[in-house]
């Protein structure tokens, strides 16, 4: 079984995939951070798991985080505002 | 003047424009019971990590930016008794000089308007997902890191 969930890039992900967003299906039961994963190996993010932060549905949230159908996912490289 | 209804006062903003500081000071939320006001205002500088910079992107993921924006104010008002938290954070292509955030908190004393103005500046480096892409005299262009490298000691 399959899920269908949107991914948002910002700032180095985002160059690295070459667009901001796209849809993908995952696994059901599948967590953030085994997407993380699957990306890494798909676009060669230079990041490890442990060096982004995830967002689901526009809050923040762990890897550990189970996915859901339709939900909204962004990886945040190291910020640098300020 | 007694303003006091208007204590308790917070404002977090994405600003593609450039920030007028001038136009902000003028609309502080003042009350009559606040005895310090601190500003912070955060630069475009020439030169990072030795290298020389002529302009910068920032890109800002704005929904959860806010809302972290929010709770770093939330936190200052409690943590430091503060009257008022505001503040303006730039997206998009700026130039060295210009002002890429903008602080200000009102309090009853100078001592909690300088540690939370310094706490909230310090908290949207650490926290909000703002990114910047600097672009180097000598061609090169990179996404800076900068939280891990520029956490400068504590007053």
């Amino acid at each position: 079984m399959t899920m269908s969930v949107k991914i948002r890039y910002f700032a180095l992900l985002k160059d690295l995939v070459g667009h901001s967003e796209e849809s993908l299906l995952v696994p059901t039961g599948s967590t953030a951070g085994d997407l993380y994963l699957k990306l890494a190996g798909k676009y060669a993010f230079p990041l490890a798991l442990t060096d982004v932060r995830v967002a689901v549905n526009d809050e923040f949230t762990t890897a550990s985080h189970p996915l859901k159908a339709n939900d909204f996912i962004v990886f945040i490289p190291p910020v640098a505002g300020g | 003047m007694e303003l006091d209804h208007l204590s308790g006062h917070i404002s977090c903003s994405i600003s593609p424009e450039p920030i007028d500081s001038t136009v902000h000071r003028r609309s502080l939320p003042l009350t009559g019971s606040a005895g310090g006001f601190v500003c912070f205002e955060g630069l475009v500088r020439n030169v990072n990590h030795g290298k020389s910079v002529f302009r910068l992107d920032y890109e800002v993921y704005e929904v959860l930016a806010l809302k972290e924006m929010r709770r770093i104010a939330a936190q200052a008002m409690t943590d430091f008794q503060l009257f008022s938290v505001r503040m303006w954070h730039r997206s998009g292509s700026l130039c060295i000089g210009e002002t890429a955030v903008y602080i200000d908190v009102l309090s009853r004393h100078r001592a909690e308007a300088f540690r939370g103005c310094r706490f909230v500046i310090d908290a949207i480096k650490q926290r909000v997902p703002i990114w910047k892409k600097e672009y180097y005299d000598d061609g090169t262009v990179t996404w800076s890191q900068c939280h891990e490298h520029t956490i400068e000691p504590a007053l």
